[in-house]
């Protein structure tokens, strides 16, 4: 195995350069080499696969990569990871089972993919739901199916409200929820503020965490009542409250190259909002910091002013003056 | 312990998979009222009864009718009436169980058998067997056994209704629900479905792709209305066109065909369609467009400029005779791209009140002209559901073609 590390950094090269032309052949070509040389598939899927789409994220972050850009790549890591896996599944014999899926509203079907790979490789029969799963297809395939476990994957602050309702309908039916990705934090505090049974930071520590896992759950109890009703209004006003926080902001678009790209300036407000509705339903704060510095960086790399998202911030806080969890987290 | 029948029914009704909910009763007695416990479960459809044992994983022993053993579990199904049974031989419990279902450890057991019918909804779901290892059952616990029961019979019950009707439902989905789609050598394929009943696979939405490499046809189809009942519609028009394509590839013909097969006097039902044969010939793919009541398709260039296909032509279903329908040719380029829609996309409600229009689809269509098929179909959905207020939408659905 020695030879095959030392020649994995020339693949990863090969296969960013493939990716970062669209050249999904040759992407393809070099997964095949790896897996018919005998790379472990968790290397590949970890190591090769999702190292270079992290550097996809950011190219589309500092403004390099247009989003159609980005999309066509994901698509490419998404086909490759759903070889790896099913190259897997052909060779491990499975014990348990456990049901993936990524909430509505998040669209980053990859990371569920990768898991789920990382998984096969240690004996669990992984079933994937799709990017943006409605909750009710999700209690269809538990009561259709009964898995072992259900996994919870969300990349994006926004889908964690509907995080929640997957795991109301998983632990509801007694199944035990692992939760993960980066929309879950740095550690565990957001995933069992919400519910979840246990929390995996990466893929490869999600099967040592599953292991620990009852066989049954009691259903998740309820949310604080004040969090939910003030985050049920961020969800029925969004429009009005992006819209009047743009106005008043007094920030104007700044013209771009790429179309897809336009409203930005309501995108950061959107997820402002994304972010204090997170904050509200974990009773974790750091979400809102965190979108803030990251809108910071998406709109200094378009040539915004630097005091755009201050403003928008400020803006936004007098939306919800008479909302006092949420001015108390935008302060 | 009281509390015990009280935890069962919480604990057991929020899940409709049969096994666990039949694991879980199992879990919960052994913690306090018993010291194992098996269920023995009525299996009508082949005449006895299926074991599962706290012990075990695996619940698939099944006891057969006519043995000593379900002539006491068939007395207490029929009586209502729990029974309790000394275990102080290691010979006692074949009385109750077959033999090939005790264990080691099972043999080895002296105390107490107590069984308890589960009955719900007025038919007998099977007998509980809980036993107690060097005592007895005395009577406030035979009392909670018995509410135990109770509850649990209706848990059970309810999972297992749920399994056969899901079980019928997954059979027939089998054919309703949208092919898997593989690519040609030449041409590359993309689809997206996103049924309007969420927890169903199919709905009144259907697409198709017959043929080869060298000359194939697409159709992508709407029945009217929603759910289970478009989607037997939708399957008789899938049978219907892809009879048709098996003599005819041509937009026109089968078209024509699919409404004569369809057309029923008196009937209100109708499909729309939308079909496109794309042939391989000199200059490249060339393709013919025709449409029964269906938005027709859009065009998409390399070059990221998009345009809708101009042809019409009248439902499907709801005249006996028709004229020939008018089919339009276009020629495609490689990197070019011919995406087929149904109206959910372009009538997806929007938060706003608006709709999401065929303005929208075709700039997004143009911003995402370099991707391969399922990418763009999924891009395309995605940016579809992202506007899409909190009600209910009709079935999404795209299919798209693309020369390599």
């Amino acid at each position: 195995m020695t030879g095959l590390l030392e020649g994995l950094a020339p693949e990863v090269a090969r296969y960013e350069d493939a990716v970062a032309v669209g050249d999904s052949d040759t992407a393809a070509s070099v997964v095949r080499r790896l897996l018919a040389g005998g790379a472990d598939p968790t290397v590949v899927l970890l190591d090769v696969i999702a190292a270079v789409q992290r550097r996809v994220g950011e190219r589309w972050q500092s403004g390099e990569w247009s989003v159609p850009q980005e999309h066509a790549a994901t698509a490419v890591a998404v086909g490759l990871a759903d070889e790896v896996v099913r190259h897997v599944r052909s060779t491990v014999t499975p014990t348990r089972s456990l049901l993936m899926a990524c909430p509505e509203q998040e669209w980053h079907a990859l990371p569920a993919l990768l898991t789920a790979g990382v998984l096969a490789s240690h004996a669990w029969d992984v079933t994937v739901l799709g990017a943006a799963t409605p909750p009710g297809r999700l209690a269809t395939h538990l009561h259709d199916n009964g898995p072992d476990a259900t996994g919870v994957s969300c990349s994006v602050v926004r889908s964690l409200p509907a995080a929640r309702r997957f795991i109301e309908a998983s632990t509801a039916a007694g199944v035990p929820v692992l939760a993960g990705g980066p929309a879950f934090g740095p550690d565990e505090r957001r995933a069992l503020a919400l519910g979840a049974t246990g929390w995996a930071p990466d893929a490869r520590s999600a099967a040592a965490v599953l292991a620990g896992f009852p066989t049954f759950v009691p259903a998740a109890p309820a949310l604080d009542a004040d969090a939910i009703s003030e985050h049920a209004e961020l969800d029925r006003e969004r429009d009005r409250l992006v819209d009047e926080a743009v106005a008043l902001s007094g920030v104007e678009p700044v013209s771009t190259q790429d179309p897809a790209d336009s409203g930005l300036v309501r995108s950061v407000v959107e997820q402002l909002l994304h972010a204090l509705s997170g904050a509200l339903l974990t009773g974790d704060p750091r979400p809102v910091p965190e979108t803030v510095a990251w809108a910071s960086d998406v709109l200094g790399a378009r040539d915004y002013d630097p005091r755009s998202v201050g403003a928008l911030v400020d803006a936004l806080r007098q939306q919800v003056t008479h909302l006092p969890r949420c001015a108390a987290l935008l302060a | 312990m009281t509390d015990l029948a009280t935890t069962v029914l919480s604990e057991l009704t929020g899940s409709l998979n049969s096994q666990r909910t039949i694991t879980r009763l199992l879990h919960l007695v052994t913690e306090d009222l018993c010291d194992r416990a098996l269920l023995a479960l009525v299996d009508t459809r082949r005449l006895g009864y299926l074991l599962a044992d706290s012990h075990t994983e695996t619940s698939d022993l099944t006891i057969p009718l006519g043995t000593p053993a379900t002539a006491t579990l068939e007395r207490v199904c029929a009586t209502g009436l729990a029974e309790a049974f000394p275990v102080t031989t290691a010979g006692a419990l074949a009385d109750v169980l077959p033999e090939l279902s005790v264990d080691a450890d099972l043999a080895a057991l002296r105390g107490e058998a107590l069984l308890v019918p589960l009955r719900a909804r007025g038919g007998d779901i099977g007998v509980l067997v809980l036993l107690r290892e060097g005592r007895l059952f005395d009577p406030e616990s035979t009392a909670v056994a018995r509410s135990v029961s109770d509850r649990a019979a209706v848990a059970v019950d309810s999972a297992r209704l749920y399994e056969e009707r899901a079980q019928v439902a997954s059979v027939l989905a089998e054919s309703l629900r949208p092919p898997a789609l593989r690519d040609f050598p030449h041409l590359s394929l993309g689809s997206c479905f996103r049924p309007s009943v969420e927890h169903l696979e199919f709905g009144g939405d259907f697409y198709d792709v017959y043929g080869t490499d060298e000359d194939c046809l697409l159709v992508l189809g709407d029945v009217c209305g929603k759910g289970v009942e478009a989607a037997v519609l939708n399957g008789r028009a899938r049978q219907s066109l892809r009879t048709a394509a098996l003599f005819n590839l041509a937009p026109a013909a089968v078209l024509r065909a699919l409404n004569q097969a369809l057309f029923e006097p008196g009937s209100t039902r109708f499909v729309t369609v939308a079909a496109a044969r794309v042939r391989e010939m000199e200059g490249g793919r060339h393709v013919e467009i025709a449409v029964a009541g269906h938005e027709p398709p859009l065009v998409i260039r390399a070059n990221g400029s998009v345009e809708q296909v101009g042809v019409s032509g009248p439902l499907s279903g709801v005249f006996p005779t028709l004229a020939p329908y008018d089919e339009v040719f276009t020629l495609l380029a490689p990197g070019d791209t011919l995406l087929l829609f149904s109206d959910g996309i372009t009538e997806a409600p929007g938060r706003d009140g608006t709709r999401y229009g065929l303005a929208r689809l075709t700039e997004v269509a143009g911003w995402y002209a370099g991707l391969e098929p399922s990418a763009l179909c999924q891009a395309v959905e995605q940016d579809v559901v992202d506007r899409i207020s909190g009600g209910g939408h009709d079935d999404i659905t795209l299919l798209a073609v693309r020369v390599r």
